[in-house]
């Protein structure tokens, strides 16, 4: 059986949808001003690219909110009221990522904005979040710094990789692997250099050498003169940290030296686009293990198995290893139950009470792991190194989970 | 006074000047009114050149300004950077300053992002209006598209910096007048660009017309203008008209000046015109009435004229010339009659002669200048008679002449005879030529060669001559065979070949000499060897001349020769393959006995036992030896004898030959040296095992006829012209040496120096002329220098060809099969001879053994036995089904799957090429032939039997 394959939405039909958005906001707001307050809906802002080089992820994250959404809604949604989502497209331009929070703010309905998958729009964002006080919750941006800002009270929790953890992970991948000498390859952006740091860190704590960093532009097309050099630096692994177009230029290039056989540990940031479209060169022929927390493979308990078949009947029949971006579902889907169990233990939606309860939370069975807790004053961060693990692209550049894990 | 009519001239001149003026003038205005649009025309050409100009400038400037700015755009370090909000001030600030995009001064640039925040700038000193600022915005910033706009605000550029297909952000360039963009470079006109409102943005010459001020301001009078929209710009071309217009005043000036000469030259030359008229018909008056007065006297006047006047003057000199040819004087006559080549006399009734011409005259000197004698001898014999032939004697050349004289009687106006004429035609040459054709004529008919001549200028070439001699060769008369093709005495036998390759030379017009089967007119059929040679006249061929004899004869006796020979030939070859597979035969018997006597030597024997096993050995090899020789030479002679073209090495086949003699020599007191230049190849591509064959011939002979002293071998390798290997060998001895007067025949067979060599030093004599041939058949040869007493050197050259150490296959282990010699196959031997069968057991008593005596019972065996075999041994002749049929059975499967791929070697008393193909064809894995050696053969077993068990190892 062929598994439907359904395209993202073109950027002109995102557009559309943002307008049909926008009049449903204002039409809402209208009703709120005339209408009975108990009935009026609560609000959730995503603010992620749709359209610019992280669909994948975004529309994962939308469709994990959905999920959640959906099934609180048919409990009686929260403290009575429907639960809504705003869509907000940032692009992945901090620019737009700051004009978007300063527009959800202005929704007093609003209880959450659930951010997207760049690091450097989630980074830019923090000083209008907390000026703005919104509480702001992070189903994929890994940047440490994201997490570990300089404000207090901190409005921002996370359910994703933390950098800092993620490179002992990719650092220890390689050193199980036997890998002594590893060349980095960063985006030139605040992930990058989230990563950078932890990187350097992990690979001094476990001996392995670094034999050069490399840095990459977004929409760079180039890196001839890189892979080169670290081929004569003689690395035997490159550590990719990049979004899927920059990933692919890299990956690409690798094929175009010959350098297959090279081993490249990844971020997750490749499974975020369309990475597997932009290749060259057939996916399973790449030495390629990219970092996940989530897989219909790797969580194949009772609740993972519900929201599969919650997926199926939403968004049609799917092969579960072909759902793109999948990590970005179960985040946001874990996210916004959370959310949802702190408004009801709270029985408020403002964000100093949401804060405390999410901070005060409990044992918390999600979909990815029984969080147990998730957050704490002083963490804010719900999975560490021992929920990740490596997976690798099979022929058809669906991902599997590596073996012996 | 009479009136005088006015004279030719005046007429002509008062006729047409009036008309020539009102035509020129008429021309001349239409010119001026032609030269007056053109100019127009060319003025406006030119302004629109300038003004389409500057539209490209324009445009270049738009394009290019915004395509550098896109390709900018493009630049990943603008892109990241709207990501990066962090660092990018590490690295954008610098990647500004060094933006430069035109020659301009004080352009400005900015970054924007998506919400049309400036995000960093260059010389960006003024403030952008808010319209312009709303205009680009919503263009680049919301539509993703460039924007450019030239106004009396500045010139503005703009370019989305995309991401994902649309404006992330967007990049400005910006120019505060067009003025500055525009460089003042020479132009054809005076060039302004305008808004729409008249404000001008640009002016070429900026002191005329100051940018910044209304075009409206400017007095155009005295000025040519044209405009043109670009945008929503009006560009103007302006040309003062004084400037534009004085080309033309230079054209008025030439053409008045055309007009008064065309005029002048008009008027001139109808006056001139007139004149002439004039003149000719005056002087033709004159002519005609001075020759009417005196015929001769008077020069005809040389005037131009017409041809009508011509004609009249030639038609009246004609009629003059007529008149004077009427009296013509016949002295020509005489002159006509002189000049005739034949004799002429004119005799009356009273034949005295009337005329006679100067031939005539110098005739008669000739007859001993007896005139009357002549003409009366004439006239006696010939006055009654047409025509005759007389023979004068000539005193001249003291020959007589033969003259054919004709008498034509000689008539008046009224058909009266008044004389004779007799004209006398020379006829000597064609007589005496005559006669000689007819010699010659009676030489070929009567000449024993059969002799045709045929015209091949005629279609069908016929012939147009036989001789005598032909009519009794092909029983043709002459009637049979004139004006035929000779093609017709060719019949059924007659090879195409040959009249192909006649008719090639005909046709070639070349000479041809060949033997061909004819028919005579009886229809018995003959050799004819026909000699065609050319006839060429004025250059080109026109006959041919064919002599024939009759070869029927000899022909037979050659067909018989080459009978004869061939059943010689025949006989021989009978003879050789007789011998060799007699030889072949021999050696089954041989093999036996050299198999039991290893077996023997294997037995506990005492040393008595031992010396007399020795000798039976050394006796057994020596009848191998010369079994073989005479298997090799029979098959060399019955042309059974194939060269091998295998790789080997070179270097380790001469490295083996020198150890194998270097005991013998060591036995006998000699010393052996081998000297090598192989120029590094080690392995070529030949025949190693007739190339050992040679050398160890030769070196066992140099051992065998050298007492004392030393051999010295010299092999050397050396490219030829075609890509292959020379090897050159020489054995030097300084052994008892070869006589000079015996060196020719040392080749031969059966020839050693003399009889009593063979008593003393044995050998079949057959090795020297084995050697020769496996040198010509290697393409090579083989020579010998020697001096009685002194010593021989014999030297041989073969052709080989390069081969790479890939090509040889490494030698297998020797102390492997050391290794496991002890271990216990099963091995199946099928062989149908007894005592074979028992030698291959007793050899292989170290393992466990089975035999079969036929292809038939070995496959029963292999399948009805629970033990698998590890290896089998298979004879390749055998009755009921040989090995070959057995072997492809087995690799087929019907054996079972188990012996599918199991190794099987062939025993085969055959040593011959093909049988090795035939052998591994046929699926065997290797070969051994009999007689074998023992080591060989445990060797062989031992390998395969590994091979197998470590194949069954993996599988399993």
């Amino acid at each position: 059986m062929l598994y439907n394959y359904k395209p993202y939405p073109q950027l002109k039909d995102f557009m559309r949808l943002r307008f049909t958005f926008w009049l449903l906001t204002l039409m809402t707001l209208s009703f709120h001003s005339n209408g009975s307050e108990a009935s009026s809906p609560l609000y959730i802002g995503i603010d992620a690219d749709f359209s610019a080089v992280a669909v994948d992820g975004g529309v994962a994250i939308k469709r994990g909110v959905e999920l959640a959404v959906d099934e609180i809604n048919k409990k009686g949604g929260l403290l009575g009221r429907p639960v809504n989502i705003i869509l907000k497209d940032h692009r992945g331009n901090p620019a737009r990522g700051i004009h978007n929070i300063k527009q959800f703010a202005t929704n007093s309905d609003l209880i959450a904005v659930i951010g997207g998958v760049h690091t450097p729009v989630a980074l830019a964002e923090l000083e209008s979040i907390h000026q703005l006080n919104l509480l702001y919750l992070v189903p994929w941006a890994a940047g440490t710094q994201v997490i570990d800002n300089q404000y207090a009270p901190n409005n921002v929790f996370r359910v994703s990789v933390r950098d800092a953890e993620a490179g002992k992970v990719l650092i220890q991948h390689a050193a199980s692997r036997g890998i002594e000498r590893v060349a980095l390859v960063l985006e030139r952006t605040g992930w990058g250099r989230s990563n950078e740091a932890s990187l350097t860190l992990a690979a001094a704590d476990m001996g392995i050498t670094i034999t050069t960093i490399r840095w990459i532009n977004w929409q760079q097309k180039k890196f001839e003169e890189d892979i080169s050099a670290i081929k004569s630096d003689k690395a035997e692994a490159i550590i990719l940290i990049a979004n899927a177009p920059e990933g692919a230029v890299v990956v690409n290039e690798l094929a175009a030296q010959n350098l297959t056989a090279l081993p490249v540990i990844s971020h997750w940031g490749i499974a975020s686009g369309n990475f597997i479209e932009r290749l060259n060169v057939e996916p399973d022929l790449l030495n390629l293990s990219v970092l996940q927390t989530f897989h219909f493979d790797y969580q194949k308990h009772a609740k993972a198995q519900q929201l599969l078949e919650a997926y199926h009947s939403k968004y049609g029949l799917v092969d579960p290893l072909a759902i793109h971006a999948v990590t970005g579902i179960a985040h946001a889907y874990d996210l916004v139950n959370m959310l949802a169990l702190a408004v009801t233990k709270a029985g408020s939606t403002t964000v100093d009470a949401l804060r405390n309860s999410l901070e005060d939370l409990g044992s918390f069975e999600g979909v990815i792991k029984t969080y147990d807790p998730a957050f704490t004053p002083t963490q804010h961060d719900a999975l560490m190194a021992k929920d990740y693990f490596m997976a690798s692209f099979d022929k058809k550049g669906n991902l599997v989970v590596l073996e012996n894990q | 006074m009479q009136f005088q009519p006015p004279p030719l001239r005046k007429r002509l001149l008062t006729s047409m000047l009036p008309r020539l003026f009102g035509l020129i003038l008429i021309v001349a205005l239409m010119l001026f009114a032609f030269a007056f649009f053109f100019a127009k025309q060319q003025i406006e050409t030119v302004q629109q050149q300038s003004i389409e100009g500057l539209k490209q400038d324009l445009s270049f400037i738009v394009n290019d300004t915004t395509r550098q700015l896109s390709d900018l755009a493009s630049n990943d370090i603008i892109i990241n950077s709207l990501v990066d909000f962090e660092q990018r001030d590490n690295y954008l600030p610098m990647f500004f300053r060094s933006l430069k995009l035109t020659q301009t001064r004080n352009v400005e640039f900015a970054l924007y992002d998506f919400s049309g925040e400036m995000v960093i700038q260059k010389n960006w000193s003024h403030s952008i209006s808010e319209k312009l600022d709303t205009a680009w915005q919503q263009r680049t910033l919301g539509a993703s598209l460039s924007f450019s706009s030239i106004t009396q605000n500045g010139v503005l550029f703009s370019v989305p910096v995309l991401l994902g297909g649309a404006a992330e952000g967007a990049l400005v360039m910006y120019v505060e007048s067009l003025q500055a963009l525009l460089a003042p470079y020479p132009r054809l006109t005076n060039q302004i660009v305008t808004e729409e409102n008249g404000l001008v943005l640009f002016s070429s010459d900026p002191e005329f017309i100051v940018p910044g001020t209304p075009f409206s301001d400017v007095d155009t009078m005295g000025y040519v203008l044209q405009d043109s929209r670009y945008q929503n710009l009006i560009l103007y071309s302006i040309k003062p008209i004084g400037n534009a217009l004085k080309g033309l005043y230079w054209l008025a000036l030439l053409m008045l000046a055309i007009i008064v000469g065309i005029v002048l030259v008009n008027f001139h030359m109808i006056r001139t015109t007139a004149l002439l008229a004039e003149n000719t018909l005056s002087a033709l008056y004159k002519d005609i009435v001075n020759r009417i007065k005196d015929t001769d006297s008077q020069e005809p006047v040389i005037v131009e004229e017409a041809r009508e006047l011509a004609n009249i003057r030639s038609a009246f000199d004609t009629l003059i010339s007529d008149l004077a040819e009427m009296s013509l004087s016949n002295e020509q006559f005489s002159n006509v009659i002189d000049s005739m080549g034949d004799m002429l006399l004119v005799v009356d009734e009273n034949h005295r002669v009337m005329l006679s011409n100067k031939r005539f005259d110098a005739f008669c000197d000739d007859q001993y200048g007896e005139r009357e004698g002549t003409v009366k001898y004439i006239l006696n014999k010939l006055i009654n008679k047409s025509a005759g032939e007389l023979k004068h004697f000539s005193i001249e050349d003291g020959l007589e002449k033969h003259i054919k004289w004709t008498n034509t009687p000689l008539e008046d106006a009224n058909h009266k005879i008044k004389g004779a004429i007799f004209v006398g035609v020379d006829y000597s040459n064609q007589r005496s030529l005559e006669s000689h054709v007819q010699i010659l004529n009676h030489a070929m008919d009567e000449a024993t060669v059969s002799i045709v001549i045929a015209d091949i200028k005629r279609t069908g070439q016929p012939i147009i001559y036989v001789n005598n001699a032909f009519n009794r060769l092909t029983g043709y008369n002459k009637e049979d065979i004139i004006g035929r093709n000779c093609r017709f005495m060719q019949g059924e036998g007659t090879d195409s070949n040959t009249t192909a390759l006649i008719r090639s030379a005909i046709a070639n017009r070349e000479p041809i000499e060949t033997t061909i089967l004819n028919y005579r007119k009886d229809g018995v059929s003959f050799y004819n060897k026909l000699i065609l040679t050319p006839v060429k006249s004025d250059g080109e061929v026109t006959h041919y001349i064919g002599f024939q004899q009759d070869v029927t004869q000899q022909r037979q006796a050659e067909r018989y020769l080459q009978d004869a020979k061939q059943k010689a030939e025949e006989s021989a070859h009978m003879k050789s393959g007789f011998l060799a597979s007699m030889s072949h035969e021999i050696r089954t018997p041989i093999h036996g006995i050299s198999g039991v006597l290893q077996l023997l030597s294997n037995s506990p024997l005492n040393d008595e036992q031992k010396h007399y096993l020795s000798l039976a050995n050394f006796s057994i090899q020596g009848l191998l030896h010369i079994v073989n020789d005479i298997l090799d030479f029979s098959k060399i002679e019955a042309g059974q004898l194939q060269i091998d073209d295998q790789p080997f090495d070179l270097l380790e086949t001469l490295e083996s030959l020198q150890s194998q003699y270097a005991i013998l020599c060591q036995e006998k007191g000699l010393r052996l040296h081998f000297h090598f230049n192989l120029q590094g190849f080690h392995v070529v591509i030949g025949d190693s095992v007739r190339f050992r064959q040679i050398l160890s011939n030769l070196i066992g002979n140099a051992v065998k006829f050298t007492e004392k002293g030393e051999i010295d071998v010299t092999t050397t390798l050396e490219h030829t012209n075609n890509d292959k290997l020379r090897l050159t060998c020489a054995v030097k001895d300084s052994g008892i040496g070869i006589a000079k007067d015996k060196q020719a025949g040392i080749f031969d067979v059966f020839t050693q120096e003399d009889l009593s060599t063979t008593r003393k030093f044995g050998g079949t004599g057959l090795g020297l002329s084995i050697s020769k041939q496996l040198c010509e058949l290697m393409d090579g040869e083989i020579r010998l220098e020697s001096e009685k007493g002194e010593g021989s050197t014999f030297t041989f050259n073969i052709m080989l060809k390069e081969g790479d150490d890939s090509l040889v296959t490494p030698q297998r282990s020797k102390t492997h099969s050391h290794n496991t010699a002890t271990h216990k196959r099963k091995i199946l031997i099928v062989e149908d001879n007894d005592i074979n069968q028992v030698i291959v057991k007793q050899h292989l008593s170290a393992h466990k053994t089975l035999s079969a005596k036929s292809g038939i019972e070995a496959l029963e065996a292999l399948k009805k036995m629970k033990v698998t075999f590890d290896l089998i041994l298979m004879d390749c002749q055998m009755p009921d089904m040989d090995g070959f049929e057995a072997t492809r059975r087995i690799r087929r499967g019907e054996a079972g799957e188990r012996y599918v791929n199991a190794p099987i070697i062939a025993l085969t008393a055959n040593a011959m090429k093909g049988d090795r193909e035939d052998c591994f064809n046929a699926g065997m894995n290797d070969y051994l032939s009999k007689p074998f050696d023992v080591q060989d053969l445990l060797e062989k077993v031992d390998y395969w039997a590994d091979k197998s068990a470590v194949a069954k190892l993996q599988l399993s």
